[in-house]
């Protein structure tokens, strides 16, 4: 099972991680700062996902497949 | 003896037995754990296999689901190349193979399922099934711009397999008993929409066909009769009918087997024997009988099985999802589409190719899937419409 | 004075030069011209010795030099390594006239520039730039429909390329567009390598001045932009009415002329490499038109002047030792042509992955605008050659004028007719 965690307070609204997996982040309206959608994405997206921890300015994503 | 402490044996460990194993350790068990696979290669992910393997985007070390510090971060022993042949169900007890005899107080039986053959065409050079990396790697050694490439069945495989090899450039013809790809997973509206993309492609479309024979000289197949009387010429040939459950080595455990492994809404197949990913048919509170060859099954299956271990467990009463990628389009269905189902677009529009859309049964007017079409940020705020329906429903 | 010669060490040197004592090199350094679109030879053969080495600037200081992609990722994002401009040691070439108080939040550290900066991000998120796409695919059509009335040849620099993104930012901040050739005055001055500390200053306050009567203005008649939301953080006591106009300074040159010189360079690399081109015009997939934009963003990588930090603690990274108050210099066009990240770095290759290019930097301060810029790039190429599709140069490359003293690279001018 996938597990995505993002340490919110280090992001600086890139909005790297919403162009890499647009049904996993979000970003909030109020400041732009990333929000994590799907805590367990399905199987289908591990690529993007863990393409957005890659590009992530400041790697505020972190994925793995163990809880 | 606690829960947590049972030693458990796991059959098969790809998507669903390694699931398994994860889940329990994440909740704590404590026990000895083991998995066994006829397998030779490290546990890998099967949906590559017909997509970005197939195609050559990706290479072997990809499709690893697991890397080797989180397969020993379980701590487990796993015993790879070792078939399972024989399961005592009052024992508890799995002979393989190579004559071991495992025993175990908990086991999950994770075997998958086997494609079917065309009858007559083993040993033919140029017929492929894809099941195992081994099959893809080999088929995709074989695709080459120009080739010709005949698929026999024009289901979820079938037209990926399809859309694949016609992006590298190969000839492809798309048969099949189904009248247009893909028809029974997506209804016909959708199903339509898939053959135009297939077609646009240049992939030739034989629906409501069967195959007669395979035409083969020289022990190399050379083309496909069908049905109708068409015979097509082939280079290669992919046989994608369909897959039956891996539970021949069953047959004398005491299991009931019935198109799988059966088992009550809590995934148990017997006393201390569960039953998890394809090969598991499954009491579903809501659905009844019910058997999923689909990668998402496979994980969240094995959570429940895992809790059910641990003394946790509830029925499984997933909401059946898959994806299949073809044509640059990630299509996704959540839910069953039936056959008589009305769509009614929520997102997008199929003009442009990209939408997502409700189905609803005509008689209850109750959404029962959501169809997505290359729109997938927006399928998934439509689940969660869904399993509101579906819980006021309940 | 530190000598001159310094020991640079052989760091996994790939040309396996053993422990060289040479000077080090001036920086910045001279491209050769008959290969404009590449990095200077110097600094390729830098990269190629080690990933850290010494330049000397104007003003006799030798920051580090950083010259590869690995080293360069971790670097930006050590805590270590601080890009305030005020502490002593920041390596500014003594041209750059930057005074002693900060530019705005780019050249702070956390926390200070993380509220600030927060205080920008929303316009740019990537929902609303994609809102905006729209507009932005009207600006450039209204743009080409005036080339092609026109009739060829033109300058694509100041008929396209330096207007488009000036419309696009003035709209988004909420700047009247009659102002905007004000604003392209001043913010060259800002960043041409030659301007003296006189005529930046002069340029600052002319901007920061225009500012605060701008922001006075949306405070009493606000509307959906973001020089109104900095008025109400003014009002609110969120923000300084100096802050305001520094920051707003730091959006609307930030905004102009990066894009500007990226639609021009990249048109002209295109043109340079029609095999290239004649992919972008016959895909209609859009697939490619967003790798085209992310490999143009790489292979030019227009901040020529590499990203400049201070180390505030010492630093062991690749067998060498940076020390606390020692400047470093990431030269992140070199790190976009590093063989270890991108496989055959020196062609340009619209179809391959290379999103993990640092042409935006990487770390806190990585460009906020990337969304925008991203949009406004794959709009204007790819309206461009499907409106114009004969699209070719008015002149030969060796005539071409290129910004090689401005520390955002692209061409002051750029003939072309169809």
């Amino acid at each position: 099972m996938l597990k995505v965690i993002l340490e919110q307070d280090k992001c600086v609204a890139s909005g790297q991680c919403v162009t890499a997996a647009e049904t996993v982040f979000d970003q909030r309206d109020e400041d732009g700062i990333a929000v994590l959608l799907e805590e367990h994405p399905s199987p289908e997206v591990e690529a993007e996902v863990r393409q957005a921890a890659a590009v992530c300015p400041v790697l505020a994503i972190h994925v793995t497949t163990d809880n | 003896m606690m829960n947590i402490d049972r030693d458990v044996l796991i059959v098969g460990a790809s998507a669903a037995g390694l699931s398994v194993a994860e889940a329990l350790r994440r909740g704590g068990h404590r026990g000895r754990l083991t998995l066994i696979d006829a397998e030779t290669h490290f546990p890998y992910d099967r949906p590559p296999l017909s997509k970005q393997l197939l195609s050559g985007a990706w290479d072997a070390s990809k499709v690893a689901l697991r890397s080797h510090d989180a397969l020993s971060a379980l701590e487990s022993e796993l015993l790879l190349g070792d078939r399972a042949e024989h399961l005592e169900t009052a024992a508890l007890s799995v002979r393989t193979a190579s004559g071991r005899i495992l025993t175990a107080d908990a086991i999950v039986v994770a075997t998958g399922v086997t494609p079917r053959c065309l009858p007559g065409s083993d040993d033919i050079s140029g017929v492929h099934v894809l099941r195992s990396l081994d099959h893809a790697a080999q088929l995709h050694q074989r695709l080459r711009p120009g080739r010709r490439l005949v698929v026999v069945g024009n289901g979820v495989m079938g037209s990926e397999v399809a859309a694949t090899a016609s992006a590298m450039g190969v000839n492809v013809s798309l048969t099949g008993k189904a009248s247009t790809p893909m028809a029974p997973q997506l209804g016909s509206f959708a199903s339509s929409l898939l053959a135009a993309e297939h077609k646009a492609a240049g992939i030739g479309l034989y629906g409501d066909v069967g195959v007669e024979n395979l035409v083969v000289r020289g022990g190399s197949v050379e083309g496909v009769a069908l049905s109708s009387g068409e015979v097509l010429p082939a280079d290669d040939v992919v046989v994608a009918i369909g897959s039956k459950p891996a539970t021949n080595w069953l047959s004398n455990s005491g299991l009931s087997l019935d198109d799988g492994i059966v088992c009550d809404s809590f995934c148990r197949a017997a006393p201390n024997i569960w039953a998890v990913g394809d090969v598991a048919r499954w009491n579903h509170p809501d659905l009844g009988s019910l058997r999923l060859e689909n990668r998402t099954n496979a994980a969240e299956q094995a959570l429940a099985v895992a809790a059910d271990i641990l003394g946790n467990g509830e029925p499984y009463a997933p909401i059946p999802y898959f994806w299949t990628d073809q044509h640059g389009l990630r299509i996704q269905v959540h839910g069953t589409i039936p056959a008589d189902a009305r769509l009614q677009v929520t997102d997008g529009d199929v003009t442009s190719g990209r939408f997502v859309a409700i189905a609803t049964t005509p008689e209850e007017d109750r959404p029962v899937a959501v169809l997505g079409w290359g729109m997938p940020k927006q399928t998934r705020a439509r689940r969660a419409e869904l399993q509101t329906a579906n819980s006021v429903a309940l | 004075m530190i000598g001159t010669f310094i020991l640079t060490r052989n760091n996994t040197g790939r040309s396996g030069t053993e422990n060289t004592i040479k000077p080090p090199a001036a920086f910045p350094m001279a491209r050769e011209p008959r290969c404009p679109f590449d990095p200077p030879p110097m600094a390729s053969a830098a990269q190629e010795a080690g990933p850290l080495t010494r330049v000397e600037l104007s003003d006799g200081s030798t920051p580090w030099f950083v010259t590869r992609y690995a080293e360069q990722r971790a670097l930006l994002s050590d805590p270590r390594i601080s890009a305030d401009v005020t502490r002593p040691g920041y390596p500014i070439p003594a041209n750059s006239g930057s005074t002693a108080s900060p530019f705005s939040f780019i050249l702070m550290d956390d926390p200070e520039h993380a509220r600030l900066r927060r205080m920008v991000t929303a316009p740019f998120m990537v929902k609303r730039v994609q809102a905006m796409r729209p507009g932005v695919q009207k600006i450039v059509d209204d743009l080409i429909d005036d080339m092609l009335a026109a009739g060829g040849p033109v300058d694509l620099v100041e008929a396209f390329a330096l207007p488009m993104p000036s419309l696009v930012i003035c709209e988004l901040l909420g700047v009247p567009y009659s102002d905007h050739s004000f604003f392209q005055r001043n913010s060259n001055a800002l960043i041409n390598r030659q301007a003296n500390p006189q005529e930046r200053r002069a340029a600052v306050e002319a901007l920061v001045g225009y500012l605060h009567g701008l922001l006075e203005m949306k405070k009493n008649h606000p509307a959906d932009d973001v020089f109104s939301d900095l008025a109400r953080r003014v009002r609110d006591n969120q923000l300084t009415n100096d802050d305001a106009a520094m920051m707003g300074v730091l959006l609307l040159v930030a905004g102009h002329e990066t894009t500007a010189n990226m639609i021009a360079l990249g048109t002209l690399a295109l043109l340079q490499h029609p095999d290239q081109l004649k992919l972008l015009k016959e895909s209609d997939d859009p697939a490619l038109v967003t790798s085209a934009v992310e490999e143009l963003l790489r292979y030019l990588t227009i901040t020529h002047d590499g990203r400049k930090r201070l180390a505030v603690e010492d630093i062991e990274i690749s067998g060498s030792t940076i020390r606390a108050g020692e400047g470093v210099i990431m030269a992140t066009d070199l790190a976009n042509r590093d063989p270890e990240a991108f496989s055959d770095p020196d062609r340009l290759d619209l179809g391959r992955d290379a999103r993990h290019h640092m042409a935006f930097g990487f770390g806190v301060h990585q460009c906020l605008g990337q969304p925008l810029a991203r949009m406004e790039l794959e709009v204007a190429y790819s309206t461009l050659f499907r409106r114009i599709p004969d699209l070719r140069l008015a002149t030969t490359l060796a005539k071409v004028p290129f910004k090689n003293d401005g520390s955002v690279y692209g061409v002051y001018e750029l003939p072309v007719t169809w």
